[in-house]
């Protein structure tokens, strides 16, 4: 099943300058109920209840809350997983990252505050 | 007329050659080694034994240089910076003072306390407390519940499962395995750092290479990835945790 994004309290614009692939800019926040893959611009918070991918050269202005996190682009307010969180090469996280279970790859630009399993 | 010849044996390795009769010294045609006559007869029924000498490498912890000891040697010199070099092993069961410097495996007691400003050894078990700074080439393994008022240093960090360490300043390793508990100032890993299910490491600063905290694991502090500008960068693999294909199935 595909995943949807519902509940966004803000506007979706194209802008195909300034965004990755798709070109698809969100404002304001998004609420996934089921897996999901974020392929855009997120000037909000993202929370979902499920897994969630923030894909290569996606960027998240604020909180990731969900239960199994994997980052491959950037997430600016910081990562808060109920699960497994997995930041992989190449992603950009300069915050906060909390987690049930963590694995941080090589070549990851990750500076912040960790809490894993407190 | 030919001189007749007789058969002499080497004194040195017993190597048997043709000389003649009224020879007064000659050179052993196998080892070289020079030998008058005298000797030579006393030789006839000595056969000489070579024990072959069981050697080992041995690099020196200062300069690097290597060298051949004897597999049962317990102290050497660098024959490049003379410096002194302990072969053998070390337990320390209560109060040590003093600097140490070991080839071998230094075994701190729950009881011991090595009162030193720096200990050095291939392996280093910790049970008990240290004063100054460890340093093991090899590992570094806390068995006990231990605690070194200073830091450590060296190639692998290993806190079994039920022990602890408590560290005042760096502990900076190439790599960590973290099943039982660690408090550190700052915990420096080079390569990859992994907390086991039962591990738990606190510390004001962790900067790592490559970080696992398994699940059940613990770990809080702030940390930090030490970048590595050579290493290339792989496209991971996903097929054991979250992938972007499992999530669209």
């Amino acid at each position: 099943m595909s995943s949807e994004i519902r509940g966004v309290e803000g506007k979706v614009m194209e802008n195909q300058n300034q965004t990755p692939q798709s070109g698809l800019q969100i404002s304001g926040n998004i609420g996934l109920d089921q897996d999901g893959v974020i392929r855009a611009t997120v000037k909000g918070d993202i929370r979902s209840v499920s897994k969630l991918v923030i894909a290569k050269e996606s960027v998240v202005s604020g909180v990731v809350r969900a239960r199994d996190v994997r980052l491959e682009g950037r997430v600016d307010g910081g990562i808060e997983g109920s699960g497994q969180v997995w930041l992989v090469s190449g992603s950009v996280l300069r915050t906060r990252c909390a987690a049930k279970a963590l694995r941080i790859d090589p070549g990851t630009d990750f500076n912040g505050e960790l809490q894993v399993g407190e | 007329m030919a001189v007749p010849k007789t058969e002499v044996r080497c004194p040195e390795c017993g190597h048997a050659q043709m000389e003649s009769e009224n020879f007064i010294s000659t050179v052993c045609r196998s080892c070289s080694f020079y030998f008058k006559s005298s000797l030579a007869r006393q030789s006839k029924k000595r056969k000489v034994n070579r024990v072959s000498i069981q050697k080992r490498e041995l690099t020196c912890a200062d300069c690097g240089a290597v060298q051949m000891v004897a597999e049962e040697a317990q102290s050497s010199t660098c024959l490049e910076c003379g410096r002194h070099l302990e072969l053998g092993h070390r337990l320390i069961e209560g109060e040590h003072l003093g600097n140490l410097s070991l080839e071998g495996e230094l075994q701190i007691g729950p009881k011991g306390n090595f009162g030193g400003s720096k200990a050095r050894a291939a392996r280093i078990v910790l049970q008990g407390r240290a004063s100054g700074l460890l340093e093991a080439a090899e590992w570094l393994r806390v068995e006990g519940q231990a605690k070194i008022r200073s830091g450590g240093k060296g190639n692998q960090l290993t806190i079994l499962e039920g022990a602890s360490l408590e560290a005042g300043d760096l502990l900076s390793f190439e790599s960590g395995e973290v099943d039982g508990e660690l408090r550190c100032e700052t915990l420096s890993i080079a390569g990859m750092l992994r907390v086991g299910p039962r591990g738990r490491v606190v510390a004001e600063k962790i900067v790592f290479g490559e970080l696992t905290v398994e699940l059940g694991g613990r770990l809080s502090g702030y940390g930090e990835v030490k970048s590595k500008p050579a290493e290339a960068r792989k496209e991971p693999a996903s097929e054991d945790g979250i992938s972007e294909t499992s999530l669209q199935k």
